[in-house]
């Protein structure tokens, strides 16, 4: 009877909980190429005010194959961002209503044709061509891994492939010291095999290292794999899928299933991926002994590893919670990332119950954030073009795929003493396949890269191997972006037309992003930044452009017109970069009081206390306590003490709590800023409950 | 009856290639004879086909089948094998089948044609578990090939494939696919098994009278027809496959014997989770899906160890300091490495012929520290230890200056077989 009642109960909250949603409309249309047909493997990424705090803020959904889309929203105003490979993207604002059907056709124009040209490399008919792993021997060889436990290897000069060994648990990464001595990272270890008979089959197969924890959930990888000059392996652990197969006593290692920071938030846990094993969302150092050290932490799924030519440690990270956009990470010995449930296994901090707020002082912001739709969904392994110039004109900078049909290029500079810089779409589709997860140059000066999508996505022609070939043509492209204490600098790969020289063909937009549970960020505080001179230099190249405003915690999109072309006439291949600026020119990072966010953002309210109440004990309470009193070992002054707040006027508040500082010389930090944290707004809410709560 | 070695029936076969059936070629088959025992030496064998083979497929068939004995009295063979079918309906074959059937037998298909089954696509489906489902690909060629490492396809380095592939859908759920053919989206089925109590089918979907010219087909069928008759495959060698297994830590090892042994064995607790009776993981439920499930076992688990870590340096104390080093696999047999309380421990492991058990052979090197390996003495199983103290549930090892010693599980029903 007691059941009954309950399963009436919810049954009239549920109708409760319809009722009091408003009717979801529909927006739907088709996307079609230029050139007639639909688009293939197109997508539609819609974003809007109205999906924050869903379990995924942003909509993303492939067309089918008939280039047809349906997609059911809330209503709202909603940034519709369509892509497909070979296609120019196409870029909308749309207004939802309850419960209308908006429908809206859209026609691509085909990307230009580009001096790279993408091939396939024949695999054997018998290889499932999941390729996991690539990488060249001294000599040449051709080394690949699959997801189904293979290893394959294509000696040079020798058309014919053969397997090294099968029966591996997949791997997901390969280093090849040579034809016979070949190092992979499989799931629950990183082995050694070896073919000491020369048979061509790796009969030993040491075990180097399997210090850390593994579950039986799918969505658990172990990533590489990269080798530094002095021996010592990379790999890194993504975050398991919570839920699915993962139960004692069939965990290798400590089980620790409650989350670092719990899910404080209405409903379910946003995303699903937690650190259940020992030193999942870790990157490790594993000696050339086997010596295993945990290098870094903070990551969610870090598919990407790679060492620039200086031996430094790259990952790439993928968007969901906690990493609000893809992003390429320096990582550095012993730094902390991103994603608090790593921190379960920090040898310091795993007990400490680390506030939201604390861990968000812990993080070291990525070198470069990939805004997601031209910089696609989920990175792979970045390698560094040493080729000396056979790919191009862009010796030294970062070549990185993606699960989507999208190759990128990363041009980093160290400004301040970390990294930071630009990244730039260099195909888009093109021929390029899905899944471009490992990727190797090769002796031939080619780019190699190994694609699988299997379970993620339609596998029809979509994995393999492919190799991206220049044909020695000088493509034209803004060659690097660098920042200066006005702007940035751009290098053209060509001389560039007169046009290149007006102000009014250069668009900057800067944002920032979230880093919260949710599942990706929005753009946060997206604002023109106005160009307000440039000045080509006479040999045509550099370019020296001029902001209104610089300002470092944002990235900033650059949008160069379709005006702009060569002396020769030839228009940009692609026209729009991502900087991501943490630090400025003279090594600061933290933003100044910004003209633009004063003049751009919408007029604030008075502040509402009680809002300010709930981010007071999200982010103030550790260290000014609940009460207010403040901490000695944090030194956090007493707001209830006689001299408390009320030397302070509310602007003078709400700029410490934006900027950390006093508002007079001598300016000192005495807390970390919450400008990038908190939005303009929510400040002007705490500081109305400081007014309330400590008179 | 007197067998008669396949060789002699080769001339004569081609005489009455006219007569509507191959069982037709091997004489009479009277029905109703009660399958035949599994006997020492190649199975005996009874073909049956339609006769529209040529010449070369006929001599095809002779060389895949010379290992073994066709005789003409169908009832008394272990295995048949079924070229396309037995004939339609009211055929002389599809009689002599219908004999050959009266109670469960094991079955090589090649090539099922279901016109050429007296049931037509009823009857395959209730013998193969499968149902034809058009072509793959609309005919295309397929682009990958996979083989997923049975003793069926031992030396097969190239699934035969010809374009256009029929594709078999609707596989029941005791089947298990050994080979399969992707074009594009499409994945169809190559070449399957069955294993019922007492019997076994294999359908070699892809072969046909004309691929039975290649080597490699042949290949497939001779290897059948031994593992239809239950007997070790010749040349096959044990598989291993670290995988996601029921019952076991991640990564542990699917390993496979041809002799009928499976073998899971853990990393993580150094030892035999257990043991099934069988020489096959299926790894397609980890590959297909994007969440995947553990592969699949292909016969009942015989003997099983407790979760708990099986080496210690005391009996029934704690588990020992130990670390997995990793595996050779020289050979036929398989070696794997670890480190147990500061002590080098290897361990090879033999299947015992007609999957009566398996044997442990360790070699230990030197060291202060005992070592007990646990046992899980259960009904079924003899446990025999040799070279090391035998407790109820350990096995001790006390030498300092190091040496070897063997277990062995032996399955007390085979031994009483024996």
């Amino acid at each position: 009877m007691r059941s009954l009642m309950l399963r009436l109960l919810a049954l009239l909250i549920a109708d409760l909980a319809l009722a009091a949603v408003p009717a979801p409309a529909r927006f739907s249309g088709r996307i079609e190429s230029q050139e007639g047909g639909p688009a293939r493997f197109a997508q539609v990424r819609v974003e809007g005010a109205a999906l924050v705090g869903r379990e995924n803020s942003q909509v993303i959904q492939r067309a089918g194959n008939d280039g047809a889309f349906q997609v059911s929203l809330p209503p709202g105003t909603y940034h519709v961002w369509v892509t497909a490979p070979d296609h120019e993207e196409a870029t909308f604002r749309v207004e939802i209503t309850a419960g209308a059907v908006v429908t809206r056709d859209i026609q691509l124009p085909a990307l230009r044709r580009t001096p790279y040209r993408v091939e396939s490399v024949a695999l054997p008919r018998t290889m499932i061509p999941e390729v996991s792993g690539v990488a060249f021997t001294p000599k040449g060889s051709l080394v690949v891994t699959n997801r189904r436990g293979e290893v394959w290897i294509r000696p040079a000069g020798v058309g014919q492939w053969r397997r090294l060994a099968e029966g591996l648990h997949e791997p997901f990464g390969v280093v090849a010291a040579d034809e016979t001595d070949v190092f992979v990272i499989q799931r629950p270890e990183l082995t050694r095999l070896r073919d000491l008979d020369g048979d061509g089959v790796a009969e030993v197969r040491t075990t180097m290292a399997d210090h850390w924890g593994i579950t039986g959930s799918y969505h658990e990888f172990s990533y590489g794999l990269v080798r530094d000059r002095a021996g010592n392996f990379y790999v890194s652990s993504g975050l398991c899928s919570f839920g699915r197969g993962v139960e004692l006593p069939w965990t290798r290692g400590t089980l620790r299933t409650e989350q670092y920071i719990p899910w404080s938030g209405p409903g379910a846990v946003p995303d699903g991926h937690r650190s259940v094993a020992e030193f999942q969302g870790w990157a490790f150092q594993i000696g050339a002994d086997g010596g295993f050290q945990p290098y870094a932490s903070g990551f969610r799924q870090p598919l990407g590893i790679g060492l620039s030519p200086a031996d430094e440690l790259f990952i790439s990270d993928c968007a969901g919670a906690w990493v609000p956009t893809s992003v390429l990470i320096h990582v550095e010995r012993g730094a902390f990332h991103g994603h608090p449930d790593s921190l379960k296994w920090h040898p310091e901090l795993r007990d400490q119950r680390l506030s939201e707020a604390e861990v968000s002082r812990l993080r070291r912001p990525p070198a470069v954030y990939l805004p997601r739709g031209l910089m696609g969904t989920s990175p792979g392994q970045p390698v560094w073009d040493q080729t000396g110039g056979r790919f191009g004109p862009f010796t030294g900078q970062v070549f990185l795929g993606d699960v989507s049909a999208v190759l990128m290029r990363i041009d980093l500079e160290k400004v301040g003493g970390a990294y930071q810089g630009t990244a730039f779409p260099f195909l888009r589709g093109q021929g390029l396949r899905m899944g471009g997860m490992r990727h190797a140059f090769g002796p031939d000066g080619a780019l190699y890269l190994g694609q699988t999508v299997r379970g993620w996505m339609p596998t029809g022609g979509s994995e393999g191997l492919q190799r991206i070939v220049w044909d020695g043509t000088t493509p034209v492209e803004i060659l690097s972006q660098k920042l200066s204490p006005e702007g940035f600098v751009l290098t053209f790969t060509v001389p560039m037309g007169a046009r290149a020289a007006e102000a009014r063909h250069y668009r900057v937009k800067r944002f920032r992003y979230d880093h919260h549970p949710l599942d990706g960020s929005l753009r946060q505080e997206e604002t023109e930044v106005p160009v307000s001179a440039v000045r080509l230099e006479p040999d045509g190249r550099r370019l020296h452009l001029t902001l209104a405003e610089v300002q470092p915690g944002f990235v900033h999109e650059l949008t160069v017109a379709a005006e702009v072309s060569s002396i020769g006439g030839q228009p940009l291949l692609n026209r729009v970069s991502y900087y991501t600026l943490n630090r400025l020119t003279d090594g600061t990072n933290v933003a100044g009081p910004s003209r633009l966010l004063a003049a751009a953002a919408p007029p604030l309210r008075a502040g509402d206390s009680r809002a300010g109440a709930e981010l007071y004990r999200l982010h103030c309470k550790t260290c000014h306590g609940a009460d207010g009193t403040g901490s000695g070992s944090a030194g956090t002054p007493d707001y209830t003490g006689p001299a408390g707040l009320r030397t302070r006027s509310d602007d003078e508040l709400v700029q410490i709590v934006t900027e950390g500082r006093l508002p007079q010389p001598p300016a000192v930090n005495p807390m970390p800023p919450w400008g990038n944290v908190l939005p303009a707004q929510s400040i002007r809410d705490v500081v109305a409950y400081l007014r309330e709560a400590f008179p | 009856m007197r067998p008669r070695p396949l060789q002699r029936h080769r001339a004569r076969a081609h005489r009455i290639l006219g007569w509507g059936g191959l069982a037709a070629i091997l004489g009479g088959c009277p029905a109703g004879a009660a399958a035949g025992a599994t006997k020492p030496g190649p199975p005996r064998i009874a073909l049956f086909g339609e006769t529209t083979a040529s010449r070369d497929t006929l001599a095809a068939l002779t060389e895949s089948l010379a290992p073994f004995t066709v005789i003409a009295n169908a009832p008394e063979a272990e295995v048949a094998v079924v070229l396309q079918g037995p004939g339609a309906r009211g055929s002389a074959g599809a009689t002599a089948f219908a004999s050959f059937l009266s109670s469960p037998r094991s079955l090589v298909v090649i090539g099922a044609e279901p016109t050429a089954w007296p049931g037509a696509e009823t009857e395959l489906a209730a013998l193969l578990g499968a149902t034809l489902g058009g072509s793959l690909a609309q005919g295309a060629a397929p682009t990958t090939l996979s083989d997923y490492g049975h003793p069926i396809t031992t030396g097969v380095t190239e699934p035969p494939a010809p374009a256009p592939l029929r594709r078999w859908v609707g596989l029941a759920a005791d089947t298990f696919v050994l080979q399969e053919a992707t074009a594009g989206e499409e994945t169809a089925p190559l070449a399957w098994i069955r294993k019922g109590a007492t019997h076994r089918t294999v359908h070699l979907a892809a072969l046909n009278p004309a691929t039975l010219r290649e080597a490699a087909a042949r290949r497939l069928l001779t290897q059948a027809v031994w593992w239809a008759a239950g007997k070790a495959v010749p040349g096959a060698a044990p598989q291993a496959h670290r995988t996601v297994l029921p019952d076991a830590h991640p990564g542990s090892f699917a390993l496979t014997f041809p002799e009928g042994v499976g073998i899971c064995l853990d990393p993580v607790r150094g030892s035999v989770n257990y043991l099934w009776a069988g020489e096959f993981a299926d790894l397609r439920p980890r590959w297909l899906t994007k969440q995947g499930a553990p592969a699949r076992l292909d016969g009942p688990i015989w003997y099983r160890e407790a979760a708990e870590p099986a080496w210690r340096t005391v009996p029934g104390g704690s588990g020992a300091s130990w670390r997995f080093r990793g595996h050779t696999a020289r050979g036929n047999t398989p070696e794997f490495h670890y480190e147990i309380a500061g002590r080098t421990v290897t361990e090879r492991l033999t299947a015992l012929p007609e999957g009566r058990g398996l044997t442990r052979d360790f070699r230990v090197g030197p060291g202060k520290h005992p070592l007990w390996l646990r046992l899980a003495p259960q009904i079924g199983v003899r446990i025999d230890v040799m070279g090391a103290r035998h407790e109820t549930e350990h096995a001790g090892f006390t030498g300092e200056s190091g040496g070897e010693f063997s277990v062995r599980l032996l399955r007390a029903d085979r031994e009483a077989e024996r």
